[in-house]
């Protein structure tokens, strides 16, 4: 078994042999354990005219099993008070529960039953179909930030799957069939494709013994390896504008930036908190709290298994113009890029990280979602506490280099969305 | 009165919460005003005689500080969260903040801009949009329905004086409430914050509005107009009981049992029979007052209808037949194993005290909660949902592209239900 530090506390790490990787945190001070069950699979798995599939079967394993109604898997987990739901993204799709510590054999034996017992049927898939079709609405074609954002990266990936977003564009949502969720829960929701991680007051031992038995019997499977295509370097700036009926104009611009293992990663973390940090970020005060150009002002570099994007966002003022806003984010990136941050930038950095760090690790849950993250999109937890170091270590030189090595013009994305006519 | 103080120790947890809160909120927002208590706790934070704006954020965030300072409809809070290393200098600064905060002219200006920058930029919420029609409808222009942020007009009408004078009137020991959790203990707690907040007047200056809501008679609907809208967000619903007034434990089981869950009445009916709404949920506010029990839906434009319909038909079914007898059992066993969740951290323990304190739940709301559900029964439940659920007397807010469900809404609603239509950029809303 092994053994793996993070912050005051230790993970045990244990390979069942159906491939099923169990991560442990034991806390007997947590009030409430956690069971997480994450798959190395999401939307950068899936192929144009199938988009969403991922998502799309995140829905149906809330289904009917071989030995469970409809309806009756959420019903066994709320009627004991647990909280539940799942997630899916473009490199992972990962199924979450909280819950008094006595529970957990039969939330083991619930995520087991679903893992290995789905039943797929036309009714449950044409159903979950409208459901999805009415959450893209929600989360993407009624909100100008999701549209922005879908824009934005099927823009700025035009051959690697970060391409599409991972709901799906709504013709394939409705056009999925029984058969392309059967093929994808057969060829996905193996143990060999998936991580469990336990947090809470639990003995190890005795929570290992658990997923052996619940989880132990179900066969391996072989994982179709990743047959991406890189994205081809960016060369040139690429520039879009969109209309939407928004009392104000809001500006994006992101470049190209390193996936979650990269070393530079760590720089250009720091990087953006020294730009975008709190209310004292170089941009926070320069577009915001004395420029007064914009609201608010957000971004941040992506946090995925492969190369993706930092993005910065403002949400302009009533009257204030994207080259305003465009022109302050150029004056502050080519000075950050000239002259490394002052001493009290880095320490500013360095003490966020560690507020973020600790806050992180509040409860069970928290704990079990960054094991799962870590694992499967840096391929390793232990880089849960490296990362922290490797950030504290960040040098003021470093975040210049990394300014001037991503945020140039010929890697750059702009996407301009102006206010339409205010009233229907 | 003195001060009430609230600790959560946590040895070890590398970080401290400090909370400084006043009961009294925007409640108090003279009419035409709006946004006043919001703005003086964004003054407040602007800096004192020592430090000025720009040096208060870079200190915080220096010292691995996270600060927020803000005003809701019955409390204004101070929220901190910072490093273990980092608790006294920043114990320091956040009391000149709460003691002397300077509430420069520019300083003032600059706040008002940025919220009204903010009141514009949050028409683009439709959630948001929705739930403060709906509050608009179910309190009309009394101080429950007004927005605690303000609108552009009321913005528009405060002056620096009126927030000097608020700071003054309101930030009282009697009206304080300090929670402290996390790698604090209690000595430390009264020498850095507790003993230097002393200091403040006995008593505040400020009375709170009294009485409680009147109920809405008959169907009201406001629709908010916004061009493009492939979905409606809805909001249907009335005044629910407060804790401690009779029925509200058991409104609360019921309505667990009704929306409150993945595996309830609503989520049944509407997203999975029918896939009408990724969500479909109920929920009993609990506040100083009476306040919202409403049903929460986003429908496809071409649902609008039927959803609210049906919506309509079941809150008939429940307030005729209440909840059944396995859902009782159900929703008590959820509420029950979730109340663990209120209490999961030091932070969640300090914050269900702080809010019975500023919200005056009775004092026991929190820690007999378990006790009070589990001794719900069938005929209680029963009782509660036929005195508190109005099938012919609730608002509908719905925002919507209204030329596309209008007709819609008219039909479900019938004759004698008062429709009004406001864009969603009026300022008004």
């Amino acid at each position: 078994m092994r053994r793996i530090p993070l912050g005051r506390h230790e993970i045990l790490q244990e390979t069942l042999e159906n491939g099923l990787e169990v991560l442990i945190l034991a806390d007997p001070t947590s009030p409430v354990s956690a069971l997480h069950h994450w798959f190395k699979v999401g939307s950068r798995n899936e192929h144009e005219g199938k988009t969403g599939l991922a998502h799309l079967f995140e829905h149906l394993m809330f289904g009917e099993t071989e030995h469970l109604r409809r309806g009756e898997f959420d019903r066994k987990i709320e009627a004991v008070g647990a909280s539940m739901n799942a997630a899916t993204w473009l490199d992972w799709t990962y199924y979450h529960e909280t819950f008094l510590p006595e529970h957990l054999g039969m939330m083991a034996e619930l995520e087991a039953e679903r893992m290995a017992r789905l039943v797929l049927g036309e009714e449950q898939v044409a159903r979950e179909k409208d459901v999805v079709a009415n959450e893209r609405r929600f989360r993407v074609d009624n909100s100008v930030e999701g549209t922005a954002n879908e824009l934005l990266w099927k823009d700025a990936f035009r051959v690697h799957p970060y391409h599409h977003p991972t709901i799906g564009w709504m013709d394939d949502i409705l056009g999925f069939t029984v058969e392309d969720c059967r093929a994808f829960y057969r060829t996905y929701y193996a143990p060999n494709n998936c991580c469990v991680v336990v947090a809470g007051p639990v003995e190890a031992r005795e929570a290992l013994e658990v997923v052996r038995r619940t989880h132990g019997s179900m066969a391996s499977q072989p994982i179709p390896a990743d047959e991406l295509t890189a994205e081809p370097e960016q060369d040139g700036e690429r520039r879009q504008r969109m209309s939407w009926p928004t009392p104000t104009p809001k500006t994006c611009v992101a470049w190209r930036s390193p996936d979650l293992a990269h070393p530079d990663h760590a720089a250009l973390t720091v990087l953006s908190q020294v730009l975008l940090g709190g209310r004292s970020g170089r941009l926070q005060r320069r577009l915001v709290h004395e420029g007064e150009l914009a609201a608010d002002v957000s971004g941040g570099p992506g946090s995925f298994r492969d190369p993706s994007l930092l993005e910065i966002w403002a949400d302009l003022r009533e009257g204030k113009t994207h080259e305003e806003a465009l022109a302050a984010v150029d004056d502050e990136i080519r000075a950050v890029a000239a002259a490394p941050p002052r001493p009290e930038e880095l320490e500013t950095a360095r003490n966020q990280v560690l507020l973020a760090f600790r806050s992180a690790l509040e409860t069970a849950a928290a704990r079990a979602e960054r094991i799962g993250f870590f694992h499967v999109t840096a391929g390793d937890a232990g880089a849960i506490d490296r990362r922290q170091r490797d950030l504290l270590a960040v040098s003021a030189e470093a975040v210049s280099a990394a300014a001037r090595k991503y945020l140039v013009p010929r890697t750059r994305n702009v996407l301009l969305v102006d206010a339409a006519e205010a009233t229907s | 009165m003195t001060i009430r103080f609230l600790h959560e120790p946590a040895a070890g947890l590398g970080f401290v919460d400090i909370i400084v809160s006043f009961d009294i909120g925007a409640e108090i927002d003279p009419t035409g005003r709006e946004g006043l208590a919001q703005l003086t706790m964004r003054l407040m934070r602007c800096g004192t005689a020592r430090w000025t704006r720009p040096q208060v954020d870079a200190e915080v965030e220096r010292l691995g500080a996270h600060l927020e300072l803000g005003a809701g409809l019955h409390r204004v809070s101070l929220r901190a969260r910072v490093i273990r290393e980092s608790l006294e200098p920043l114990s320091k600064l956040l009391l000149g903040l709460v003691l002397e905060p300077a509430m420069r002219e520019e300083d003032f200006a600059q706040a008002k801009r940025l919220l009204l920058a903010e009141a514009v930029s949050r028409r683009d919420d439709d959630q948001e949009l929705a739930g403060r029609a709906f509050r608009r409808a179910l309190f009309g222009d009394g101080h429950l329905g007004r927005p605690a942020s303000g609108t552009v007009a009321s913005l528009g009408r405060i002056e620096r004086d009126d927030c000097v004078g608020l700071h003054r009137a309101l930030c009282a020991q009697d009206t304080l409430v300090l929670g402290l959790a996390g790698d604090i203990d209690e000595a430390e707690a009264r020498r850095l914050l507790l003993g230097p907040l002393e200091s403040l007047p006995a008593k505040a200056a400020v009375v709170r509005p009294g009485g409680e809501p009147v109920p809405p008679r008959g169907r009201r609907a406001i629709l908010v107009d916004k061009p493009e809208r492939t979905q409606g967000q809805m909001y249907l619903g009335h005044l629910g009981p407060k804790p401690g007034r009779e029925h509200h434990d058991a409104m609360l089981v019921s309505s667990v049992a009704f929306g409150g869950t993945f595996s309830a009445r609503m989520m049944q009916e509407v997203r999975v029979k029918r896939g009408w709404s990724y969500g479909a949920y109920s929920r009993l506010s609990r506040s100083r007052t009476d306040d919202g029990w409403y049903l929460w839906t986003f429908p496809a434009i071409k649902d609008l209808g039927p959803c609210l319909a049906l919506e309509l038909d079941m809150l008939r079914a429940l307030g005729k037949e209440g909840i059944t007898g396995d859902e009782l059992a159900f929703a008590r066993g959820y509420l029950v194993g979730s109340s663990v969740f209120l209490i999961d951290t030091p932070a969640d323990r300090v914050e269900r005290k702080i809010e019975t304190e500023t919200l005056g739940f009775p004092a026991d709301y929190y820690p007999s909660l378990r006790q009070r559900v589990e001794a719900v029964t069938l005929e209680r439940a029963h009782a509660a949902t036929s005195a508190v659920v109005q099938p012919d007397d609730f608002v509908v807010a719905l925002l919507c592209t209204v030329d596309k469900a209008q007709d819609a809404v008219r039909d479900v609603l019938g004759d004698g239900a008062t429709i009004e239509v406001k864009a969603f950029d009026d300022d008004e809303l």
